[in-house]
């Protein structure tokens, strides 16, 4: 599966799933949506997308529970708390654990969702370029013409 | 009583047309599941459905609404019984009735 502007969205209703993906799509991402957070984790884990949208309130398994088990699995991922119950103990937990964006539900603008997820694969490019000058530099200054090939850019398809 | 509809924030954008018909269409089910849970005094269930429709609502652009859902959730999350939101209920109820993805 091609991961670059692929979004994982997790919320246990069908209609919030929904008017996300179209959001998002309009954009130009590719959004998964599903509604049960144990199948999220196998997802992120078989497929290596990068950005992940958690609601926080679902009976299963709650976003926060959900958010650690990710982070356990994989720091990288980037994610973005969504939960109509924000209080100030929510946010820290969550950003304590590691949550990029938190935004509140109802989302008044889905505009903000989508400037969320462009914020969060922005950070990613960015790392990744960083990664990709560093080990040119370093293949350079080593002199070792088989790091030229700039593993980095190949994986992210640069 | 006043019976303007109530419209969308998003009933500008034609992209979003089809996707608020189908979420409309399916709002009274959402609302008998509310009845049903005042009916059957199930307080926890009641409580997580209002939340639920009160955010669906809102990110489909009927933020009108949020208010009083929000205010409903609140009573009954403090401890309020069930019966004494009543007239809350049926307002909330209205309103969401009179929802429509025409745009004027």
């Amino acid at each position: 599966m091609n991961t670059e502007k692929t979004v994982l969205h997790v919320d246990d209703d069908p209609d919030i799933l929904a008017i996300v993906k179209l959001a998002l799509e309009k954009k130009g991402y590719r959004v998964i949506s599903i509604s049960d957070p144990t199948t999220a984790i196998d997802i992120l884990s078989k497929t290596g997308i990068r950005v992940a949208i958690l609601d926080i309130d679902m009976p299963e398994m709650d976003g926060l529970t959900l958010l650690r088990e990710i982070k356990q699995r994989d720091t990288g991922i980037k994610t973005i708390m969504l939960t109509g119950m924000v209080s100030m103990s929510t946010v820290l937990s969550a950003t304590s654990l590691g949550a990029e964006e938190f935004l509140g539900k109802p989302v008044k603008n889905l505009n903000e969702v989508v400037l969320a997820v462009d914020r969060c694969f922005a950070n990613i490019n960015s790392w990744w370029n960083a990664l990709s000058d560093w080990m040119e530099h370093r293949s350079k200054s080593l002199k070792k013409p088989w790091l030229k090939s700039n593993p980095a850019r190949s994986i992210v398809g640069q | 009583m006043i019976s303007n509809p109530i419209r969308s924030t998003l009933t500008g954008d034609s992209d979003f047309k089809q996707i608020l018909v189908e979420f409309i269409s399916k709002v009274p089910k959402r609302l008998e599941s509310i009845r049903k849970a005042m009916n059957e005094s199930d307080t926890k269930n009641f409580c997580t459905l209002i939340h639920q429709l009160k955010g669906a609502c809102g990110s489909y652009g009927f933020q009108e609404l949020t208010p009083l859902a929000s205010q409903l959730e609140a009573e009954l999350r403090s401890g309020a019984s069930l019966q004494s939101p009543l007239s809350a209920l049926e307002i909330f109820i209205e309103l969401c009735m009179r929802m429509t993805a025409e745009s004027e």
